[in-house]
């Protein structure tokens, strides 16, 4: 069954066409790539599959369930979760506060305004076990704005797998990052769950490649091509729109 | 699947098990600097009192109950990060609940006083549900609407003496306790209880997982909403607490003065509320007690001196937000850290 199925969505911003009638359908365990020069329309996808903008026609349905239309929380609650290419994270709270607060997102005790919420030890113990999944347990009782720009990214990362997503869409995690916090990343995101369904949205080839075992190519709001990364490597529209001609490993 | 995932939730959540995770340190620590300053705090507050004239008797009620009206404001602009203009407002429908409930009606002053509670939470929520969707300088427009409309109607309102207001109102019954609250001393304790058991009230809320969720929507609403929260009844109902103290030191408050009139639910009165936790330190528990004392207090002390005791009080203000980070509160615990980390030097130096 389709875990993910994006049906002929389109969006206009004024007489600019972003995302012409594009299609996308994942099934669990995919790792899922969408590549584009910058202005492809990359990130309004994104934001439309994650609802934080309606798409002007066609249909998201997350495990069957048509959820075109419904908010960001409601599409988050679905079993989608998204991480941002601009850090979004709670600067003046710890790594513990704020993965804590994203698993309690996701625990009936979230609406508990009487008990004190340090009793209730499985959101410390689940925040624990995502902080070490990404390599963050050392900051762990840090505060965010503390943290160096990589550790940042893991925790991008981080906030959306504690809302235990069936699909996680990753909006360029390696956006700004060093190799070192590059080869991180990769790392990371290779021990995710199988049955984790992964959306990658991403400008370094090495991030792409290494993580994700399907691609489709994005330009001008359309769909290039698409497959395993060798087919979208050889694909000669694909070459000269975006890897550049001598494309091997091509940067963006 | 999504069922298991629940039921696991409901099985690692509620077993003793899981309480007082070792992990949680932060939270620990809070709570044990929570429970010595409130030790603290409340000795200071027992037994001042006793050893100061009847004139300051008066004021530290005027403290105490000041301190209620700050304490709900900081939970909306400390706690949720949303700055209100209008919750004198509240302050005022507190009031004159009491006022008309036992002045005009002649209702009991306790179960008017739980009135205003409750009316002031009601009606709060009405105003929070219509205002909280909106951010920033509309919600801060929005709120000082809706209390100059309330406002008005003080103003407007003939039963209740219009602009005049109300006079000879009772202060709560203490017989069945051998005890008259005509006294001073004897109200100051009175309000200091109230004080105490709204605070405690306060405190479980702001450590609670809703408390946590309020923190979360002012560090970063957009965050909030990605990792599934729906922010809005959140803030609806922080902003109906928060009120709700309002309302409660509004009913005490007319109890202090015998009377009520509309100055108390101005903007004015609404804009010193944020200044006084801004001056206390928004970002601590009792910052905004600190805030009210000193409020109080200067004012007290500068309008003695000078008409323009605003001016002055304005000029302090500056100080503070410029030179105490985290306001009075935020200048105790730099210098606690300091004293602590001087008294180990010196241990380490013997």
């Amino acid at each position: 069954m389709s875990q993910l199925r994006v049906s002929n969505i389109s969006k206009s911003f004024g007489a600019l066409r972003v995302i012409d009638t594009f299609d996308l359908n994942l099934s669990a365990g995919d790792r899922h790539a969408v590549i584009g020069p910058n202005g492809a329309g990359k990130t309004t996808l994104f934001n439309m599959i994650s609802g934080w903008i309606p798409p002007d026609t066609g249909t998201i349905e997350i495990e069957g369930l048509d959820v075109t239309g419904h908010p960001p929380e409601k599409i988050t609650q679905s079993g989608l979760a998204r991480s941002f290419q601009k850090n979004t994270l709670f600067d003046g709270l710890t790594v513990a506060e704020s993965l804590r607060l994203a698993v309690q997102a996701h625990s009936p005790v979230r609406f508990n305004f009487f008990q004190p919420a340090r009793r209730f030890g499985g959101l410390q113990q689940r925040a624990h076990e995502i902080a070490r999944q990404m390599e963050l347990e050392d900051v762990f009782e840090n505060e965010v704005r503390t943290l160096s720009y990589g550790q940042k990214r893991q925790l991008e990362v981080g906030l959306a797998l504690a809302c235990e997503p069936k699909i996680l869409l990753l909006d360029e995690p390696a956006a700004g990052t060093s190799p070192a916090e590059r080869a991180t990343l990769v790392r990371l995101l290779t021990t995710l769950p199988d049955n984790m369904t992964l959306l990658l949205v991403e400008h370094d080839m090495d991030v792409v490649f290494g993580v994700c075992t399907q691609i489709t190519v994005l330009n001008y709001g359309r769909v290039v091509a698409s497959g395993t990364p060798e087919e979208v490597r050889a694909d000669p529209e694909v070459r000269a729109a975006y890897l550049g001609e001598s494309a091997g490993h091509g940067e963006a | 699947m999504q069922e298991t995932t629940e039921e696991n939730w409901a099985a690692s959540v509620d077993t003793d098990s899981s309480r007082h995770d070792p992990l949680d340190r932060t939270a620990l620590r809070d709570q044990r600097n929570f429970l010595v300053i409130s030790a603290i705090g409340l000795v200071v507050l027992v037994v001042a009192p006793l050893v100061v004239s009847d004139f300051y008797v008066s004021l530290l009620t005027e403290i105490l109950i000041f301190g209620l009206l700050v304490s709900g404001v900081n939970l909306l602009l400390g706690y949720t990060g949303l700055v209100s203009l209008g919750h004198a407002a509240f302050m005022g429908i507190g009031a004159y609940t009491t006022a008309i409930g036992t002045s005009l009606l002649d209702f009991p002053v306790w179960a008017m006083m739980i009135c205003s509670v409750l009316a002031s939470f009601l009606i709060a929520y009405g105003v929070g549900i219509l205002s909280v969707r909106t951010k920033g300088v509309q919600f801060l427009l929005i709120t000082l609407a809706f209390g100059e409309m309330f406002h008005a109607i003080a103003e407007k309102s003939r039963v209740t003496g219009g602009d005049d207001g109300m006079t000879n109102i009772p202060r709560i019954d203490l017989e069945f306790l051998g005890l008259d609250a005509d006294h001073d001393r004897v109200f100051y304790f009175f309000v200091l209880a109230c004080f105490v058991i709204a605070m405690a009230v306060l405190r479980r809320v702001v450590v609670s997982p809703f408390g946590r969720v309020l923190v979360g929507i002012r560090e970063n609403e957009k965050r909030m909403l990605a990792v599934g929260y729906t922010a809005f009844p959140y803030k609806a109902l922080a902003f109906a607490i928060s009120a709700t103290l309002g309302g409660l030191a509004g009913s005490l408050w007319v109890q202090h003065g015998f009377f009520v009139n509309p100055h108390l639910m101005t903007w004015q009165m609404s804009g010193e509320a944020l200044l006084m936790v801004i001056i206390g330190g928004s970002q601590a528990f009792f910052g905004p007690l600190l805030g009210a004392a000193f409020y109080v207090l200067t004012k007290d002390f500068l309008s003695d001196l000078t008409e323009a005791y605003l001016l002055f009080f304005g000029l302090l203000f500056v100080l503070v937000v410029a030179f105490f980070h985290g306001g009075l509160a935020g200048f105790a615990a730099t210098l606690a850290r300091r004293m602590r980390r001087g008294s180990a030097k010196q241990e380490g130096d013997q």
